[in-house]
């Protein structure tokens, strides 16, 4: 039995070796991967709400479907950021708000988005210390409530 | 045609004071002015939520059917206080920010309009508030629309 141990353990390790395999890198311009079989529209839809010219790429990088990306911009801009992704086809945005450090931030970033492609849902982190973005002006997009049961 | 302007001008002003008459009054208790059509679950679920044991009333104003409601709490029992809103069946939520005088403890306002759009609820969160904790605030997750067009 003993001798099943060390190849046992190898075997393990590899394996873990395996999984813990990541595709990662940095990116150049917004994007983010997209659930399969996400309809083309739908993909333009979302890119452009990425991609919009008020809202200042800083940087971004991923791992596998993890994506993140750093915006600099004013509070109107990221209104229209939020406003422009919450009308996407089949995403769940969560907006939340830090004072802890942006992370690989140099100290431009306003906002930055977390979005994992799995279960296609973003996260925006609104910066606290920003000094561009002005809290009574900023405008989250309205959460609906279940519908209303139908009418006999 | 002198002895005409002053029963006219009476006239205007009394005029103008029929239209401005409003009904203003305090509130000891939370409630809303929802039309009579207003569905039966939202109202049942709505005025539960406005009534959390937890969110401590500190008053409120209505204004014709225009209502503001004031409340003291901590971050804990306003993130309660939005998911039970988002859960009220038709229910529109949204969130905004403004920098209220915190010496009256207030800590967020509730703001509805029965007679223009009495299935939006507005919750306003006090900017100065030294008991709500933006970077712990949970605001409720905001869906986009179905795949086939349909809002969720």
């Amino acid at each position: 039995m003993k001798a099943l141990l060390a190849p046992l353990l190898c075997a393990a390790l590899l394996a873990t070796a395996t999984d813990a395999f990541a595709l990662a890198g940095d990116l150049t311009e917004p994007g983010v991967a997209l659930p399969t079989g996400y309809p083309k529209a739908a993909q333009e839809q979302v890119l452009a709400a990425l991609n919009r010219p008020d809202c200042k790429f800083l940087k971004g990088h991923f791992i596998n479907w993890h994506t993140t990306l750093l915006y600099a911009g004013e509070t109107k801009a990221l209104n229209q950021f939020l406003d422009a992704l919450a009308k996407c086809p089949s995403v769940t945005l969560h907006v939340s708000f830090t004072t802890d450090p942006v992370p690989r931030d140099d100290g431009r970033c306003d906002w930055f988005v977390s979005h994992d492609a799995h279960a296609n849902s973003f996260q925006v982190r609104v910066n606290l210390k920003s000094e561009r973005l002005k809290l009574p002006e900023l405008r989250l997009p309205v959460v609906k409530g279940p519908a209303l049961p139908a009418k006999e | 045609m002198k002895h005409l302007l002053a029963p006219l001008f009476c006239a205007i002003l009394l005029a103008t004071a029929a239209q401005s008459f409003a009904l203003i009054f305090e509130l000891d208790r939370p409630g809303l002015a929802l039309p009579k059509d207003f569905p039966a679950a939202t109202r049942t679920n709505l005025l539960a939520v406005l009534q959390r044991p937890e969110c401590k009333f500190l008053g409120g104003s209505a204004f014709n059917s225009n209502t503001h409601l004031k409340y003291g709490g901590d971050t804990s029992a306003l993130n309660r206080f939005l998911d039970a809103l988002t859960k009220c069946p038709g229910l529109t939520l949204s969130i905004r920010f403004y920098p209220y005088d915190e010496s009256k403890k207030l800590d967020w306002v509730v703001d509805h309009s029965g007679n223009d759009s009495p299935e939006n609820i507005c919750v306003r969160v006090n900017l100065n508030s030294t008991r709500i904790k933006l970077d712990d605030l949970a605001v409720p997750d905001t869906k986009g629309p179905s795949l086939s067009g349909k809002s969720k």
